[in-house]
């Protein structure tokens, strides 16, 4: 059976989350990995690029699944609640940006300390993709990241929510992630053994979860 | 400042640290904010002071533990300034502030905490110990009785809504009723910043779990809100303690002092349940070991439907314990209220009515004394392998046992060390729990 799954990485890299999206199309899933905000040629505004990405999945059939990673999340949040009715289920992985962080210094503080957790190839991988979007396309992410509030987005919320939090994320808290579950109707699933970056090198647990949620 | 004028005690500065309520409260708050409970809650600091000062020889750190425990004890003059109302509202502001599909209200037991940590609900204690400083023989309860009789009206009278029973329990809690006398405090109405965390945190219609231990002990009655208990549950009934000289003789039962629960507080719970439209479901049991069966078999049967091999048992005892690592290690968590022959042959049972485990990791508190009944290290690990299991103490020195202090600094990283769970997992529905838990022997009444 064919699905049509669409994913959003986070800022500015995408490059970690390409086995799990390939781990989909292998189980015969229809999903297709997007630029991520902010990457070159891609809006680093989150609510344009939501709603960008609105516009786009207006011109055809509904989508099963909307996945949204970390601040991909906030994007993904914006464009379901802009085309209700062409997203079924929107999914929020690790989405941010946690309240009690919402201030340049604090929101730095939490990544530092998450990179501290997660696996040693991940920076590798991803120094490339940082640098090639550059400072200031970061920077510009990250300012509106600080601004899209999920929670006051998803008031108008259609589709069915799951919010998946990662046992060690420490950028995002256990709280704010089953608060936004609790308080729109989602279900919360947390990923044991998991961080923030989740599903980077974990590409089947991934598969797993996603096709649980679609059967 | 409180009703009759005092000063108020912080609530940090009335309740015990290793009160039974207030820590497993703790541990499901870390559950439910997402986070482990290593070292009881305490600071990294602190666990490293009773690592190593765990080292020491046990007279002398006898005589340390007696007496930072002992530290806890608030002074008997100033029990007027305790104020239950403030540490209500402390227990229920612990919890993040989020829309819960249910709440337990009522005794305390660390089996239905991990329970509720699966399902990430809160838990609102009825029974709070309250540790007041006192010097004097610990095989002498009539004097404790005597000083009961001459400080509680203080507490009392500064807290209309709460009843007191007061316990001394010489055999199991020796080190520390020499230095402290146990006041523990058992609402008997609805505590105001319950019902407004239930009012503005319980999602609409979501259901009250009334949590009745029905357990009761042979007490002496001082007063109308007022009852002296010899001895507590443990490793010894209540006539091992009765018989003992110099201790008071009962006239009544009540409601066990540290697990056993107020029926007043179920009536004013049922009555806030109906005037606000909140289905109430009444969970009722003797004895704080008893639930452990049901909410092992409940747990299990989580894992298996995650996909998890569900074949390891992890033994949580009396505050040692974990919900949130047990749940991401996908430990099936059998608790016990303590290391005592009960807790041991409540495994037993446990173990003959169940599909074998591969593993069994076994967590003991160390209460400092070689107490009548006390289960030891070998009994708990000879039990578990009779049924086949790989068992094995975890972050316990047993050559220590029973005042292998340190390991409370120590069980943390041992349940760190547990292999993680495999299968992601979202909380546990209640409406899948009930059935099974009543099955398994829990009288449920909805």
């Amino acid at each position: 059976m064919v699905t049509r799954v669409l994913i959003i990485p986070g800022a500015v890299v995408r490059s970690y989350v390409q086995p799990a999206a390939d781990a989909l199309c292998d189980r015969g899933v229809e999903a297709r990995l997007l630029a991520a905000p902010g990457e070159p040629g891609a809006q680093p505004d989150l609510r344009s690029y939501g709603k960008e990405l609105a516009r786009q999945i207006s011109r055809t059939d509904p989508l099963e699944l909307l996945i949204g990673l970390s601040v991909g999340a906030q994007a993904a949040a914006v464009a379901a609640t802009t085309a209700p009715s062409m997203v079924r289920h929107l999914m929020l992985i690790s989405p941010t940006v946690d309240p009690q962080v919402r201030t340049v210094p604090r929101l730095l503080g939490r990544w530092l300390a998450g990179g501290r957790l997660e696996q040693p190839g991940l920076f590798l991988e991803q120094s490339p993709e940082w640098r090639r979007a550059g400072p200031q396309r970061l920077s510009q992410v990250v300012r509106s990241a600080l601004r899209v509030r999920i929670e006051d987005i998803l008031g108008t919320l259609r589709a069915r929510l799951t919010v998946v939090h990662a046992e060690h994320d420490v950028i995002t808290s256990h709280c704010y992630a089953a608060e936004l579950a609790a308080d729109h109707g989602g279900e919360l699933i947390i990923v044991p053994d998991a961080t923030h970056s989740w599903p980077y090198a974990d590409a089947d647990r991934f598969a797993d979860t996603v096709q649980n949620l679609l059967a | 400042m409180n009703r009759l004028g005092a000063r108020q005690l912080a609530p940090y500065e009335v309740v015990a640290a290793f009160d039974s309520a207030t820590v497993l409260r703790a541990g499901l708050a870390a559950a439910l904010h997402g986070r482990p409970f290593p070292h009881l809650g305490h600071s990294g600091g602190a666990a490293a002071a009773v690592r190593v000062g765990g080292r020491l020889p046990w007279p002398l750190l006898r005589w340390i533990y007696t007496r930072i425990g002992a530290s806890e004890g608030i002074n008997p003059h100033r029990l007027a300034e305790v104020d239950m109302a403030a540490v209500a509202q402390w227990l229920a502001k612990g919890y993040p502030q989020r829309r819960y599909p249910a709440a337990l209200v009522g005794s305390s037991n660390g089996a239905l905490t991990h329970l509720a940590a699966a399902l990430q609900v809160p838990w609102l204690p009825g029974t709070v110990l309250v540790p007041v400083a006192r010097s004097g023989d610990p095989q002498r309860p009539v004097d404790a009785l005597r000083f009961g009789e001459r400080f509680a009206p203080r507490l009392l009278d500064s807290n209309p809504d709460v009843v007191l029973h007061h316990m001394h329990d010489q055999i199991q809690d020796t080190l520390m009723v020499a230095r402290m006398t146990y006041f523990r405090t058992k609402w008997r109405n609805l505590p105001d910043a319950y019902a407004r965390f239930l009012t503005e945190f319980l999602a609409p219609g979501a259901p009250v779990i009334l949590i009745e231990d029905l357990s009761c002990w042979p007490v002496v009655r001082i007063g109308e809100r007022h009852v002296f208990q010899p001895g507590a549950q443990g490793g010894c009934p209540p006539q091992g303690y009765l018989r003992r000289p110099h201790t008071p003789q009962p006239d009544e039962e009540a409601p066990e002092a540290e697990w056993g629960a107020n029926p007043d507080l179920g009536a004013a719970l049922t009555a806030w349940c109906t005037a606000h439209k909140h289905p109430l479901v009444r969970v009722t049991y003797s004895g704080p070991q008893a639930p452990a069966h049901a909410v092992a078999t409940v747990m299990r049967n989580w894992y298996i439907r995650r996909g998890e091999p569900a074949d390891r048992l992890l033994i949580p005892s009396f505050i040692v314990g974990d919900p949130w690592r047990t749940i991401n290690a996908a430990a099936v968590p059998f608790w016990t209220f303590f290391s005592v022959q009960s807790a041991l042959q409540a495994l037993e049972a446990h173990l003959q009515l169940s599909t074998p485990y591969r593993i069994i990791d076994i967590l003991l508190f160390q209460h400092g004394v070689r107490s009548d009944g006390i289960a030891s290290p070998d009994q708990w690990l000879s039990t578990a392998r009779r049924h086949g299991a790989t068992a094995q103490l975890l972050a316990l020195d047993h050559r220590r046992f029973p005042h292998d202090i340190a390991s409370l600094g120590r069980y943390g990283h041992a349940l760190a060390d547990l292999p993680p769970a495999r299968r992601p997992w979202s909380p546990l529905d209640l409406d899948e729990a009930i059935p099974v838990l009543r099955t398994a022997g829990l009288h449920i009444h909805q």
